[in-house]
């Protein structure tokens, strides 16, 4: 059986490694690859690397940037009365999206799960009292996934917070807006039951 | 709800059959290890996705071969059902009328049945855990909202675990895991009250019916290491907060979780009697015959179409009057496979059904 040369394969491989992305995917990303100029390749190869490099984490809010302060942190017409709670910056990006909230942001990096070595201390809470004791928040949103670890990372923040002058909601879960309800599954409309609110 | 056609390929002994049971009563009769149980234990796996007798996928593949194959064409609702499982090693692939299923709750419904086998017995000679799975069964199979329950329930007690046992113990994080415990368990044994209740009422009719001597059958359902009474379920989460907070320190000590439904058991009294240490054998026959009877009736008043009966060498241990008793109390509307080793042990049930030969991997009729 004959197969690719040695270099190619090891691009193949590690395409592979990202999300989303087989072997089939990866082998079609190297064909185009091959076909592109030397210029391209090392552009494309600089902007990776350059991403790297610049990217970071903001001091304040955890979140990922290419500042020492993040985009969101430094924006002066951001309401500073109250701070959402995600796991990931890609949470963040997705709430930002969506354009009506105004707050700031807070990004834990991941949610607890002691059974794949993650406990309170390979996620940045200390990091989230000090952002909360150094500024003036009135809410605090939880805005962690619906699974049993983001519900266990939504309850294990509100006890470590309780302690403190400060609102502690957490975000609710139902039917998708714009869907009709029997495209929901049933556990996501027992969800949207339980958490009905007064008309 | 019925088997119209069963095609097994690589299948325990079987290389590759088709069998077309009777709408009724199916009697398969065959020496021991001819492969009678295998039949049953294929049409079970058609309704659970899992064997009775093994966890393991490779003890159901014939010997030699990679993968198994099991395909049938169902009858529920007044429709009829293709199913295919397609199982080599850790590889799974189930459809659904030709099309592709990720979940065994997406077959619920479609198909149920009810196993008697001699390993029913330990349901009150064995330990805790199969009487649980028994309930668990019966509430997954017939409640969604349980199975979910139940699977987030079993997430949290192993994080918990995982943290009892580390060397430093995050004591908010232990709160944390109970308070979820305090929500998801309670759901657990609200419901499983319920079923202990259902199945009071239902199993204490039959065995009355059963037992010539008007006799008393009551399931007592423990929980947190008590009887646990009917309450509601905020009751329910109330006392589990309570006695998560009373053990705590305990758990702690011994790096283990002690408090929730993972501890929960259920006892057979007969006349106010632990069945489990004072009954004779036939009487405690007799209690699993009449659970599993009642399993029956509760899936049939849920799906409103009796489930599959599947009998596995039962008979051999009943005296002649209790096989006569059963054919009375098993619904003639249901379709039953029976096993057993020669005809004339089954006395009054035999009548009107179908007669199978299994013999060397071959069913003749």
């Amino acid at each position: 059986m004959n197969q690719y040369p040695v270099s190619i394969q090891k691009v193949i491989k590690w395409f592979s490694r990202l999300p989303g992305i087989g072997y089939k995917s990866a082998e079609r990303m190297v064909t185009k690859l091959l076909e592109m100029s030397s210029d391209e390749i090392d552009s494309f190869a600089g902007a990776m690397i350059e991403m790297k490099q610049n990217i970071r984490n903001c001091s304040e809010c955890n979140a990922i940037s290419d500042h020492k302060i993040c985009a969101v942190c430094a924006d002066s017409s951001r309401d500073r009365t109250i701070v959402c709670l995600v796991e990931q910056a890609k949470d963040m990006f997705a709430i930002e999206r969506g354009g009506g909230y105004n707050g700031l942001y807070f990004v834990l990096g991941g949610k607890l799960s002691p059974l794949n070595g993650i406990g309170p201390d390979q996620l940045a809470f200390s990091m989230l009292e000090t952002f909360i004791d150094n500024n003036n928040f009135t809410e605090i949103i939880l805005a962690t996934g619906s699974d049993v670890e983001g519900e266990a990372t939504s309850v294990y923040t509100q006890r470590l917070l309780k302690s403190k002058d400060i609102k502690i909601s957490r975000i609710a879960y139902g039917v998708p807006v714009g869907s009709s309800i029997d495209f929901a599954d049933e556990m996501t409309l027992l969800r949207a039951i339980e958490g009905r609110r007064q008309y | 709800m019925r088997l119209l056609s069963l095609r097994l390929v690589n299948f325990r002994n079987y290389k590759e059959l088709v069998f077309k049971p009777k709408e009724r009563k199916n009697i398969l009769v065959g020496k021991n290890a001819s492969g009678k149980t295998n039949i049953l234990e294929s049409i079970y796996f058609l309704s659970t996705l899992r064997s009775f007798r093994t966890a393991k996928s490779k003890e159901l593949t014939a010997w030699g071969e990679n993968g198994f194959f099991i395909s049938a064409k169902l009858q529920s609702s007044g429709m009829e059902h293709n199913v295919k499982i397609f199982i080599s090693g850790k590889k799974k692939v189930v459809s659904l009328n030709e099309t592709n299923i990720k979940k065994g709750t997406q077959l619920l419904g479609v198909f149920y049945t009810v196993i008697f086998s001699p390993s029913d017995m330990d349901l009150i000679k064995g330990d805790p855990g199969l009487r649980r799975k028994f309930l668990d069964v019966l509430l997954s199979k017939t409640s969604n909202y349980y199975l979910s329950a139940l699977q987030d329930y079993k997430k949290v007690i192993k994080q918990k675990n995982k943290v009892l046992k580390s060397q430093y113990i995050d004591k908010k994080l232990i709160e944390t895991y109970n308070q979820q415990i305090c929500i998801y368990g309670a759901k657990i044994i609200f419901l499983r009250s319920l079923a202990v209740n259902r199945l009071n009422v239902t199993a204490g009719k039959i065995f009355k019916n059963f037992s010539r001597a008007n006799d008393n059958l009551m399931v007592q359902y423990f929980s947190l290491y008590r009887p646990m009474p009917e309450l509601n379920e905020c009751d329910i989460k109330n006392m589990v907060a309570a006695e998560l907070e009373k053990s705590f320190f305990k758990e702690i000590k011994q790096k283990i979780c002690l408090v929730g439904p993972h501890r929960d058991d259920f006892k057979f009294n007969i006349n106010g009697r632990d069945a489990k240490s004072f009954s004779s054998e036939g009487q405690k026959r007799s209690i699993v015959f009449c659970l599993r009877l009642s399993e029956y009736e509760i899936v049939k008043k849920k799906f409103k179409e009796p489930p599959v009966i599947l009998m596995d060498d039962v008979f051999g241990e009943l005296d002649k009057d209790k096989k006569n008793m059963l054919k009375l109390v098993i619904d003639p509307q249901s379709q039953v496979f029976v096993t057993c080793t020669e005809t004339d042990t089954l006395a009054g049930l035999a009548n009107g059904a179908e007669r199978f030969f299994v013999k060397d991997g071959t069913i003749q009729k």
